[in-house]
């Protein structure tokens, strides 16, 4: 009696459900496209369970060594995927528009409930008002987001004035190495399509790998979900790993890497010392250079590390005490790494994420020509751009009907720099900067307007989730207007907004854009884009929460351009209908359009398109890929006989040419940057801020890295008490070493502090770093204690423990680009 | 009766946690210390010869459940289908005599309070009755885990039954076999003392590290986060330090 009864009141919940399936993809998991199963009672979700679009019922998908080598595996979530019904059905949400009482800022004002009409009439009217006022200047910003040489606001050719932006958030730190020494662009061959040229690699082909060097890189937590899972395989199949970085990482354990802990902005000097290795010994891959490598710019670089310029030798032994790398470790690390060909040495975005970072990712790009390692079968780029290859299936094509206007609206600035752009407006406009310098600054290239923001849209948390907050609010707080879609009451940014609208969570409660043009056709992530998911709305949003297309349509239609903006859904005007026919009248004719199969690739793969109505009810297309013939760097052109480097001389450039022949000062990049990666402490005489070397080392002698964490995307899921609290606790990770000496053991309440923040957050004792080095996770949200109140923190002390208070955002005089995440700081005991 | 058991394969998990939050989620748990499917981490080793201790751990359904015979109100069975150990919370009046006889610590409590009723891993039961594998083992990004005929799983694996401090499988034969984590391999020569020394040089700038190279090494056990795994913890805050990551 008792078994029945027990197993009854197991499976009541889970009767009589519908599923649907969705991603929690959101930007900051890396854009993974995990599938999720979602199952629905009474309108509400109730569970969410993994994939089982493919080998559904099989624990380990490797026992089928065909489903492997095919790549016909399911797309797993992390915990963050089974998480979303805390976020979902938070008694946290936010229900209805509200607008602002009082002045902006933490503490400072307070919302009141609005109407829909009230609200959007109030948006339209305001914008509508600033488009008059500047008709010449770039007075908008949409922060989801400015980059790849685009605004991504949706009006963008409609109405002038927002500002657009170069450059990404991701790869920053990385970029001027591609370009400069490649002649590869992210934003030409993952956005444009202007080039053919993919520096990624798919994940099957790690198993062509003998060695993996995770160079500040934990995949497990910060790479695309199914690579991770290869990278395991690969291992279990005799590929050794090397992890570097100043922190021992979870992947590290779980792949059984060698930590060679390393300071943390000193890898430019550990891999000058290892080509120094490489080109004395003599242990490079000399047909690969021949084939690859622009010869004259090989032969200065060689100069230069073998101390025939500077008269510095850059030997293991010099790199010993910067880096703080044993000499012979280095050398024999030089040594393996030239034998062990095929290798993945991958770079992860952070290590060059910092002052002078650029260096550090073009010597890995370097280091992996120079052993023939860049584009082979079981190769890396090294860079940034290595998330990209050609998808293997395309999804269908959403057509809203959209008649484009014809407004252009020239690139503005860095998509990092837009804190400066509201910096420098000020000063600026009180004749304290030349238009000159404030180019330079923000990145601004002549010819461009420059921009004076007044509104500012903010869909996420932004204000919250890059280097220099306090100066960032600051900035925000000035804007004559802004508003913006936000989850929860207590997220940073939302103290910005004069009108906030509640956001539906789109995976789930919405058929919303996601952004850069990612529709309800969600491609499959890096490493394994074979399969596409198609996320209808699975169950209704709480309260007054309405469908962020409809608010875009809405303004459309108030701003007078709804008929060339959506034309399509020009007659919906009841958000009630919204979702159902958006579905009916644009994605279904897009499926239906696809399933024709006019190219015939379905037909190559074998696929068979099966009706909407069908399609629907398991909505995943996925193709098997031809086991060995995966996609390794530049696979494609190298197979053409076309060189895929678009620099100057076509070969991989150590020298740059460009940076030889041109004035960066006099371009986007405002600053200066050498033609190959030099180690340089300082540059131009301006210690970098977040270097060892800075005199600042004297009040802020510990070495701040930023990672990412397991549980939160960005910032999203920051409150999420399955994960907080049942996962995690939100710390500072400190070496026993630095403990001790500040009287600190693990749980003690410490405050992190320099001269850009004040950060309360408690602490965890770790041998798992480097001593001298701390570690805070990237996307906590910031909780002013509004009573702590300085100049430096005018809303009170950070008692959550944001490490991106600490983080100053100075590029010049080197070039701009890179979202620094790294700080000096010190810490003290709470109360001491 | 055909005994099922669990397969953990240690060296592929990286401790995120999926299986313990999908659990919650089928089972509805509010979040806290009901972790039926729990995931222990603790630190190994001191720099820079430092390891992570990762165990995924919900019940070993055992052959000897030492709970069932432990509790007075008859409020935990061993069922015949699968040999799953279920409890009736029904039954359960919270008397923790189950966590006293466990040494696994696989009885969870949602609280500190008297009386609080126990709740356990159900091996997916009502999921295995529809020819579903255990949401854990479907969920893990990795692949670590495993499940079916205890039989099937010791033929494929192995039989451990013990990895790391665990306590001595013969005291209650759990029905979970696992595969330690591999040894760690050195590919290229490391000089620890000297990497120790290397901490605290600097160039071209004062020496600003001023503390003593041994207090890298040595310290107190109770400075540093958990050091040792600990699968028994009787309150709320022990199982949440127990279970906790360090990746936030």
């Amino acid at each position: 009696m008792s078994r029945e009864s027990i197993v009854n009141k197991l499976s009541e919940r889970h009767k009589e459900v519908d599923y649907f399936y969705t991603t929690c993809h959101n930007n900051g998991c890396w854009d993974a496209t995990c599938l999720i199963k979602c199952s629905v009672k009474d309108g509400k979700i109730i569970s969410i369970e993994p994939d089982d679009s493919v080998n559904p019922g099989i624990a380990r998908e490797d026992d089928d060594e065909n489903a492997i080598q095919t790549g016909m595996i399911q797309a797993r979530a992390c915990p963050m995927g089974h998480a979303w019904r805390q976020e979902l059905y938070s008694e946290n949400r936010l229900l209805y528009p509200m607008k602002r009482i009082g002045e902006k800022g933490a503490g400072k004002g307070h919302f009141e409930r609005i109407s829909w009409e009230e609200a959007l009439d109030t948006i339209a009217n305001k914008m509508k008002q600033l488009a008059e006022e500047n008709p010449d200047t770039p007075w908008l910003y949409y922060c989801y987001y400015v980059a790849f040489e685009s605004s991504d606001f949706p009006f963008a050719s409609y109405m002038p004035g927002t500002i657009t932006g170069w450059g990404d958030h991701s790869t920053s730190g990385s970029a001027a190495a591609e370009d400069f020494h490649l002649g590869v662009r992210l934003t030409d061959c993952l956005i444009k399509g202007t080039s053919d040229a993919f520096p990624g690699f798919e994940a099957p082909d790690l198993l062509n790998s003998k060695l993996v060097v995770l160079w500040g890189f934990d995949p497990m937590v910060a790479w695309f979900g199914i690579t991770p899972y290869y990278m395991k395989l690969a291992q279990e199949r005799g590929c050794k790993f090397i992890l570097l970085d100043p922190v021992y990482n979870v992947s590290a354990e779980c792949l059984g890497a060698q930590w060679i802990p390393i300071r943390p902005g000193t890898d430019t000097a550990f891999g000058l010392a290892v080509a120094h290795v490489l080109y004395s010994e003599d242990l490079y891959d000399h047909e690969y250079v021949a084939q690859w490598v622009e010869p004259v710019g090989f032969e200065e670089w060689r100069k230069y590390i073998v101390g025939e310029v500077d008269g510095v030798e850059h030997t293991p032994e010099w790199a010993e005490p910067i880096t703080g790398i044993p000499a012979e470790t280095i050398r024999e690390f030089a040594r393996y790494y030239a034998a062990m060909k095929p290798v993945h040495m991958h770079q992860m975005y952070g290590v060059s994420k910092r002052n002078l970072g650029d260096y550090a990712a073009a010597v890995c790009i370097l280091l992996q020509a120079m052993t023939g390692n860049l584009s082979i079968p079981g190769g890396c780029e090294g860079g940034g751009a290595n998330l990209v290859t050609q998808p293997r299936i395309f999804p269908p094509v959403p057509n809203t009907g959209q008649i484009r206007g014809d407004v252009v609206n020239p690139i503005t600035n860095n998509n990092n720099k837009v804190t400066e752009v509201m910096h420098c407006q000020r000063l600026y406009a009180a004749g304290e900067i030349s238009e000159e310098e404030f180019r330079r600054r923000i990145g601004c290239p002549e010819g461009s307007p420059l921009p004076n923001l007044k509104m500012a849209i903010i869909p996420n948390n932004y204000i919250n989730n890059q280097h220099h907050v306090s100066k960032r609010m600051q900035g925000f707080a000035n804007m004559e207007f802004s508003w913006g879609w936000q989850y929860y009451p207590d997220q940073t940014s939302i103290e910005f907004l004069d009108i906030v609208l509640p956001s539906p969570i789109i995976q789930f409660e919405s058929t919303d854009m996601h952004f850069f043009g990612i529709n309800r056709f969600w491609g499959a992530p890096s490493g394994m884009q074979n399969y596409f998911l198609f996320a209808g709305k699975g169950v209704n949003p709480p309260g007054e929460i309405r469908s962020k297309d409809w608010v875009w349509m809405e303004l459309a239609r108030r701003l007078g351009f709804a008929d060339k903006y959506c034309p399509k859904m020009l007659d919906v005007t009841d958000w009630r209908d919204w979702d159902e026919q958006v579905i009916e009248r644009i994605y279904k004719p897009a499926y239906e359009e696809w399933a024709k199969d006019e190219s015939g690739l379905l037909d190559y793969y074998g696929v068979v398109a099966r009706p909407w109505e069908e399609f629907k009810k398991l909505p995943i297309v996925r193709v098997p890929g031809e086991p060995g013939e995966w996609f390794y760097p530049f696979k494609n052109t190298v197979q053409w006989g076309r060189s895929p480097f678009k620099t100057p001389s076509g070969k991989i450039e150590f020298e740059s040419s460009y940076l030889n022949n041109n004035d960066l000062t006099k371009t986007r990049y405002g600053g200066q940057m050498d033609a190959y990666p030099r180690w340089q402490p300082t540059y131009q005489d301006e210690p970098a801020n977040d270097s060892y070397y800075h005199s600042w080392t004297k009040n802020y002698p510990l070495s701040m890295v930023t990672p990412v964490s397991t549980y939160r995307q960005h910032s999203s899921n920051d409150q999420n008490p399955w994960l907080k609290g049942d996962c995690y606790e939100h710390m500072v990770r400190m070496s026993p070493a630095d403990a001790k000496d500040r009287g600190i053991k693990t749980g003690d309440r410490v405050l992190v502090y320099n001269q850009f923040g004040e950060v309360e957050i408690t602490a965890y004792v770790t041998s798992k770093l480097l001593p001298g080095t701390v570690s805070i996770g990237h996307g906590e949200w910031s909780k002013f204690d509004n009573v702590r109140k300085s100049k430096l923190m005018p809303y009170g002390i950070d008692t959550a423990g944001n490490c991106n208070l600490l983080i100053g955002d100075t590029h010049l005089p080197h070039i701009v680009g890179a979202l620094l995440t790294a700080g000096l700081v010190e810490i003290r005991k709470v109360g001491e | 009766m055909t005994q099922y058991g669990f397969y953990f394969d240690q060296g592929r998990c990286y401790g995120c946690k999926a299986c313990s939050v999908a659990c919650k989620d089928w089972n509805d748990i509010a979040p806290g210390a009901e972790k039926w499917m729990s995931v222990y981490m603790w630190e190994k080793g001191t720099f820079p010869l430092t390891s992570i201790g990762i165990l995924a751990f919900s019940c070993g359904h055992c052959d000897n459940p030492v709970c069932v015979e432990a509790c007075g109100n008859d409020a935990i069975i061993k069922e015949d289908k699968y040999g799953a150990v279920l409890v009736d919370k029904d039954k359960c009046q919270g008397d923790r005599n189950c966590f006293a006889a466990c040494p696994y610590g696989a009885p969870k409590f949602a609280s500190d309070e008297p009386g609080t009723k126990m709740g356990k891993c159900s091996m997916c039961i009502d999921r295995l009755e529809n020819g579903q594998l255990p949401l854990c083992v479907a969920s893990c990004p990795m692949r670590a885990l495993d499940f079916g005929p205890i039989e099937e799983l010791a033929k494929k694996y192995g039989n451990t039954r013990k990895i790391e401090t665990m306590p001595d499988p013969n005291t209650t034969m759990p029905n979970w076999i696992a595969k330690a984590n591999s040894p760690k391999e050195q590919l290229i020569p490391y000089d620890v003392d000297k990497a120790l020394q290397l901490t605290k040089r600097r160039t071209a700038t004062d020496d600003v590290y001023f503390g003593d190279i041994n207090a890298v090494t040595e310290f107190p056990l109770d400075t540093i986060c958990i050091s040792e795994l600990r699968m028994k913890n009787a309150t709320v805050a022990e199982v949440l330090s127990a279970t906790s990551s360090d990746q936030g």
